[in-house]
């Protein structure tokens, strides 16, 4: 297994930036592919060539023929699985990590833009909440306290087409599988090919051995197919779920605005609020609208009947720790509907009402107890 | 072979990449170093045991293979990355250096921050960008250098089934065969690739740096 620790090392990471599904499959990928592979697959198929025995005396038979039986070898075709099959976690895991790169960059600006502000002086007492707001922002995709990417926007775009490419992968290779050794070997392979001057019975070395690995890693190589198509059909029919709720909310909405703090100028619009907090209102096209108004104190206000109400579904919803997400659009709505009237909207959105949360999902001890 | 101790030692100059560096590394280690260890040196494991002349002449199977094969693909392959890997060694010395004036300054009474010194993310710029940027050159020629040499070496990237051999002892020309030679081209094929792919990223690398460079200098012109 020590040959298998840089990818191993990789792979750790993306472990912790999973879903429950995407766990269960590294897991399975860990230890019924990679230490099965490394630790008995290698052994059984070690003396592959050596034992290979052709029913003939003249030289460089049984070199061409074991050649031709097999033109790569079982162990080395399932090691390329192995690789390829890994590959799209690690592009998506390099891509989480640029974003919350960038994110921490950007938190190290807005700090810098408010201590400059701050050392100017005369702030008002609106633009100092809003530069407070600023610091305590969450960065957009990463939850500092748990640890955890947030999985939405293009984030959660690459995940799923990651998942989406290690399915057309594996499928290939199973494929693949068939097409150049069929499901089980046969003890004898008959050969004719020079020198061999006549077709000549070969033995091929440990069939039966052979033919229960092959078996076992078919299966296993199923059940990852199965487990990543699983992880798919969960994280589409919680956004079609999501959507569903989305447009059965629908009512007129308000004109769209900007609120006056402009470093949320690269976000998304924010818009001007519904004189009723609890009407979360979404656009035509999805996005949620705020309902906030500009006002420091209606903001808090909508933030703890936000909270109020959160809290009450937060746990009945059983998802893990390892998925927050709530397969929002477009992520960069950072004040999100303060009314789930629709409690599905928001599966593990534990704090998203406050305007000075952003995506934040727990509390912070400077919140007004509700 | 122990990679451990290069994965150790570019590890270290992993934080000081640009993001297609990372890449770069990232590529290096799973589909250059991993299948190297994990695939090939299994493949060409036997390749001096199973590989058969057709002749009772003792010493001819050795001489042959010996004619054949005067470095195996596997050795081939560990120095070249071996080569490609140092010129990160350099980048990692620059940037030890540089720590180690900035530890001397603040020894010497300049206020530095310790904690910020440690956790300092150098950026590629003067001297380091020099330096960085010859290491990316450096690596492109010991790819290409080492492409060449396999060409030049085996006639190309495929494996031959047969190979005639007349070197003494042999009496005559000898039939030899070569032990699992499809196998042995696919990987030659994929080292290959994935040998392209490398330089491929170090050439966008290169580019990225200097058009930076450039961009920067405009900007104070102007």
């Amino acid at each position: 297994m020590g040959e298998w620790s840089f990818l191993g090392d990789f792979l750790e990471k993306v472990h912790k930036h999973s879903t429950v599904v995407g766990k269960v499959w590294l897991t399975v990928l860990f230890i019924f592919r990679m230490l099965v592979l490394g630790t008995a697959a290698e052994s059984s198929w070690g003396d592959e060539q050596s034992d290979f025995m052709c029913d003939t005396q003249q030289p460089g038979c049984e070199n061409v023929c074991y050649d031709k039986a097999f033109p790569i070898s079982h162990v080395r075709f399932w090691v390329l699985q192995i690789i390829f099959v890994s590959t799209p976690s690690l592009v998506y895991m390099g891509h989480a990590m640029h974003t919350v790169r960038m994110e921490e960059k950007r938190k190290m600006k807005e700090a810098e833009i408010e201590a400059r502000e701050n050392k100017n002086g005369g702030d008002t007492y609106y633009q100092q909440k809003c530069s407070m707001a600023e610091k305590e922002t969450k960065l957009s995709g990463w939850d500092e306290a748990g640890g955890q990417i947030i999985l939405r926007g293009s984030l959660l775009n690459t995940y799923v087409y990651s998942i989406l490419i290690r399915t057309a992968v594996e499928v290939a290779f199973i494929v693949g599988q068939y097409v150049l050794y069929g499901i089980f070997l046969e003890t004898l392979y008959i050969c004719q090919r020079a020198p061999c001057p006549h077709p000549v019975n070969c033995y091929v070395s440990r069939p039966t051995e052979k033919n229960v690995f092959i078996v076992f890693m078919l299966a296993v190589a199923v059940l990852s197919l199965f487990l990543s198509l699983a992880e798919l059909y969960h994280l589409g029919w919680k956004k079609a779920k999501e959507r569903c709720s989305r447009s059965y909310k629908a009512s007129p909405s308000t004109a769209p605005g900007r609120l006056e703090s402009a470093p949320q100028a690269e976000r998304a619009q924010m818009y001007t609020p519904p004189p009723d907090f609890n009407q979360c209102l979404s656009s035509p096209n999805g996005k949620f609208i705020s309902p906030f108004s500009n006002k420091v104190a209606s903001q808090q206000n909508t933030a703890n009947f936000a909270t109020e109400r959160v809290h009450g579904q937060e746990d009945a919803s059983g998802e893990g720790p390892f998925m927050k997400s709530s397969y929002v659009e477009s992520p960069e709505v950072a004040s999100e509907c303060a009314a789930p009237a629709f409690p599905e909207s928001y599966f593990n959105e534990k704090r998203r009402l406050s305007k000075a949360s952003r995506a934040s999902s727990k509390a912070r001890s400077d919140d007004l107890s509700v | 072979m122990d990679w451990g101790t290069l994965q150790t030692v570019l590890g270290g100059v992993n934080k000081h990449s640009t993001g297609i560096g990372k890449i770069w590394l990232t590529v290096l280690f799973i589909f250059r170093i991993m299948i190297l260890v994990v695939a090939a040196e299994r493949v060409w494991g036997d390749e001096q045991q199973d590989f058969v002349c057709n002749t009772l002449q003792p010493g001819c199977r050795n001489v042959c293979y010996d004619h054949f094969f005067p470095i195996s693909h596997i050795r081939l392959w560990a120095l070249q990355l071996i080569f490609v890997s140092t010129p990160a060694l350099l980048v990692a010395m620059h940037v030890a250096y540089t720590r180690h004036e900035k530890r001397r300054r603040l020894r010497n009474g300049e206020k530095i921050d310790i904690e910020e010194l440690k956790n300092e993310r150098i950026h590629i710029r003067g001297p380091l960008w020099w330096t960085y940027t010859s290491s990316i050159f450096f690596r492109i020629v010991f790819e290409a250098v080492f492409m060449y040499v396999f060409y030049y070496m085996y006639d190309g990237y495929q494996m031959p089934r047969l190979v005639k051999c007349e070197a003494w002892p042999c009496p005559n020309t000898v039939d030899c065969f070569v032990s699992r030679p499809t196998e042995k081209t696919t990987f030659t094929i994929f080292m290959l690739a994935v040998s392209g792919i490398c330089m491929m990223l170090n050439l966008a690398e290169l580019c990225y740096l200097v058009i930076k460079v450039c961009m920067k200098e405009s900007r104070k012109t102007t």
